[in-house]
């Protein structure tokens, strides 16, 4: 039996990724480019025990933006930006992590807490303006992305940042380092090869989805999240104060947006560069939360599968085929899981309608006979 | 007191609708005209600051009626940015091979694609809309690299000066209507420049926004603008339009009235691509005939911003299209030292104390006191002559659709069924 749901909820997706690979293959086709030979120079990328790193590397920081949409999307709020909450939460921690100097955790934490902040704060503005004003949130927050971006840019050219090869924040001291995790990875015999790291920000992120997972599934609060989602209606008539839920649900995932940055900025880059620091997973973070349903391992999965399709586009260029390709096959699979997604719930719902009109009709017919 | 007070609200309900757009239009027009004299700001209302005015309203006034055709069937329509973008590439591909009207049927037939996508998603599969949208934006690459950068690297590189990120362009234009003495022109004066030379209070104003209208007026901004009657008259004036707001008002009973909704809806939402990518070709034709990427700069959800801000009609949303284009325009043309901005606080100014004067005879407090604030920061922003950084001011339109769509979301209609999936033999 639990085998056997197990095959159904993997159906859908397995049927998506075959889907979204032959049309993938054949836009390759139309390109003039041999799907074979540009698949199988992906699949050579991935493999090693360095590109295992490297993709969890990538995925942590989309996994918790997959989080920080996924909050939303329970409640039927549709955050977009999540990009510019993360960017701009980022450019400040790394303002005020170059500021301060403190002993390393409590350093550590300042600068988290930091970007937490100012990335809750710029995903409370939609929230307040649509609580009160009624403003649409997908047109708010695509505003807000493009703002942010202006206010990071306005925020470059003053004396917290200093100009190297790109302008940015004066570079972190080593006690605001995130440790990385290759002792450990060293003790149980893995050994990575040099210069590349495990981030240990991969611990963070499992420890927000395990909280994800119980404020979700086991809490009063994600149950009226769910339930405002659901039937926005049903959820007042039982108490559940609509703008309240929106306001701390926008707030958390903002909260958790902060984090988005933070492995690049602690554990990579150690200074906020502008037009340098990884921009694009506010948006990689949707698609996550379109694939993962909102549940934390299906959202981990998804961000493992992105950071895998990640890695493997290096491979695209040995097969002479441009490494944007791999955007499209993003988007592609997105594409066709949203409509099997579509197809097997509507196909559930009526497979639920007979079955219970059958039964409704078989002891009806009881009663008749008796 | 009070009684002269409603009878001015009662005077202006009685008003026909067109009457109160020629008023609110004549009161911007000496606010702006009171703005530029006390603050010493030509630029507010210079000629080339309407002529950019005017083309930069373009693609979000074709956006928002886009947005107005699907939304009236009952389909929201976040990917219009998509589309847009779609039709700026097919423009770039399509003007480099057959000249600007080439560019101008291109951009149509690219956003329709799009739009054809999205009818596939939500009207065949019954996907949610924004979903739809958002993942049509994604494959497209409004967010970054995708289908666009692909096509690029495709057909735009090592094409004369084309590459993965633009096309190669071409020359000419559409040709322009000229006028004599309206048009600027070697072997005419222009009268209207004349009369927009002496800065008379108001007139002045007016015969600058004439000259940027008439002075240099190419066939993409008369078609454009042309679109606006022409989609009244089709969703108001004819069967099919009928049709169409039955459905995105309630289409079951549109269904058993014998309107085929699914295929109404499908025809609308293509019809809503095909306006954005005529948008988006606009820019190209702008752009001297080159795409180049990112060149929507999120014009697609402006357009829908004015769509929400003019009430899911055509006249509103050219008000809200053309207000947008205005600061877009100031935001290209503004360059430190422009009084522009300051003058803009001034307005600012204006426009919130009204609105707190309108909550206190309301006797709502709460926003008496809300507007007062916003009236005294702005104003203070005005007395210090608050110069605000290169960046933010390039963030003008951003900032301005978020005010504009905070200050009027209140009093709106959308279409009953707009966001909703509808399948054949539901209720609703």
């Amino acid at each position: 039996m639990k085998l056997k749901s197990l095959y159904r909820s993997a159906q859908a997706p397995i049927i998506a990724i075959a889907i979204a690979l032959a049309v993938s293959a054949l836009a390759l086709l139309v390109g003039g480019y041999n799907p074979g030979r540009a698949f199988s120079a992906m699949a050579s990328k991935v493999g090693s025990v360095e590109s295992a790193a490297l993709i969890v590397n990538k995925a942590v920081p989309i996994f918790l933006s997959g989080l920080a949409v996924s909050i939303g999307f329970r409640m039927g709020i549709f955050n977009i930006g999540v990009e510019g909450q993360y960017l701009l939460g980022a450019a400040l921690g790394g303002v005020v992590g170059a500021a301060v100097d403190l002993p390393g955790p409590i350093h550590v934490l300042i600068i988290m807490l930091t970007a937490m902040f100012f990335s809750m704060l710029w995903a409370l503005i939609p929230a307040v303006l649509n609580v009160q004003k009624n403003v649409h949130i997908v047109i708010s927050t695509i505003m807000l992305n493009a703002i942010a971006v202006s206010v990071i840019a306005a925020l470059s050219k003053t004396h917290w940042f200093i100009t190297t090869a790109f302008r940015q924040t004066r570079p972190l001291k080593p006690s605001a380092f995130f440790p990385n995790l290759n002792t450990p990875l060293r003790w149980i015999g893995i050994h990575l090869p040099k210069g590349t790291q495990l981030f240990g920000f991969v611990i963070v992120a499992i420890l927000v989805g395990v909280g994800y997972h119980i404020l979700m599934g086991r809490t009063r609060f994600g149950f009226d999240i769910m339930a405002t989602g659901i039937n926005p209606t049903a959820a007042r008539f039982a108490g559940v104060n609509p703008k309240r839920t929106i306001l701390v649900a926008m707030a958390l995932s903002g909260a958790i947006g902060g984090l988005i940055g933070m492995a690049g900025l602690l554990e990579d880059q150690h200074a906020y560069r502008v037009g340098e620091f990884p921009v694009g997973f506010g948006f990689a973070g949707i698609a996550v939360a379109l694939l993962g349903r909102g549940n934390v391992s299906g959202l981990a999965l998804s961000a493992l599968l992105f950071g895998l399709l990640e890695r493997a586009s290096l491979g695209l260029s040995n097969a002479k085929v441009p490494r944007e390709f791999s955007a499209i096959m993003v988007g592609l699979l997105i594409l066709t899981m949203v409509i099997i997604y579509e197809l097997t719930t509507r196909k559930v719902q009526a497979q639920a309608i007979k079955e219970a009109s059958e039964l409704l009709a078989k002891t009806h017919a009881e009663k008749v006979l008796a | 007191m009070n009684i002269t007070e409603s009878g001015i609200s009662a005077w202006w309900k009685s008003l026909r609708l067109p009457h109160r757009y020629m008023i609110i239009t004549a009161l911007g027009m000496a606010l702006l005209s009171f703005a530029r004299i006390t603050t010493n700001a030509p630029g507010l209302t210079a000629a080339g600051q309407i002529e950019r005015s005017f083309i930069l309203m373009l693609p979000i006034l074709m956006a928002g009626i886009g947005g107005l055709f699907a939304e009236r069937v009952g389909i929201i329509n976040i990917g219009l940015e998509g589309m847009m973008v779609l039709g700026t590439w097919f423009a770039g591909f399509a003007g480099y091979h057959f000249g600007p009207w080439g560019a101008l049927i291109g951009g149509i037939i690219g956003g329709a694609l799009g739009g054809g996508v999205h009818a596939l998603l939500t009207v065949v599969f019954g996907v949610n809309h924004t979903i739809s949208g958002f993942v049509i934006n994604l494959l497209v690459g409004t967010t970054g690299s995708g289908l666009v950068r692909y096509l690029s690297t495709l057909y735009f590189k090592g094409r004369g000066s084309g590459s993965p990120t633009n096309s190669p362009g071409f020359t000419g234009t559409t040709g322009q209507i000229r006028i004599p003495f309206l048009t600027n022109s070697m072997h005419t004066t222009n009268w209207l420049a004349k009369i927009g030379k002496h800065q008379w209070f108001v007139v002045s104003d007016f015969a600058n926004v004439l000259n940027g209208f008439f002075g240099i007026l190419r066939l993409e901004v008369v078609i454009g603008l042309l679109m606006i009657p022409l989609t009244w008259w089709i969703l108001w004036r004819t069967k099919f339009g009928l049709s169409l707001r039955s459905c995105g008002e309630r289409p079951s009973a549109a269904d058993s009235l014998g309107v085929n909704v699914y295929r109404v809806q499908i025809l609308a939402v293509i019809i809503s691509g095909a306006f954005a990518g005529l948008g988006g070709a606009i820019l190209v034709l702008d752009n001297s005939g080159a795409y180049l990427e990112g060149q929507s700069a999120n014009r697609g959800f402006i357009g829908l911003a004015a769509l929400i801000f003019g009430n899911w009609r055509p006249v509103g949303i050219f008000i809200g299209a053309a207000l947008f284009g205005y600061t877009d325009a100031l935001q290209v043309r503004t360059t430190s030292g422009d009084k522009s901005v300051i003058a803009l606080f001034l307005i600012g100014v204006l426009v919130s104390a009204f609105f707190a004067f309108r909550a206190w005879r309301a006797g709502d407090k709460k926003a008496m006191v809300r507007s007062s604030l916003i009236t005294a920061v702005v104003l203070a922003l005005y007395i210090v002559k608050f110069e605000a950084p290169d960046d933010i001011v390039k963030a003008l339109p951003y900032l301005a659709t978020l005010v504009i769509l905070t200050a009027s979301s209140k009093r709106l209609r959308p279409p009953a069924a707009s966001g909703m999936v509808w399948r054949k033999g539901m209720v609703g």
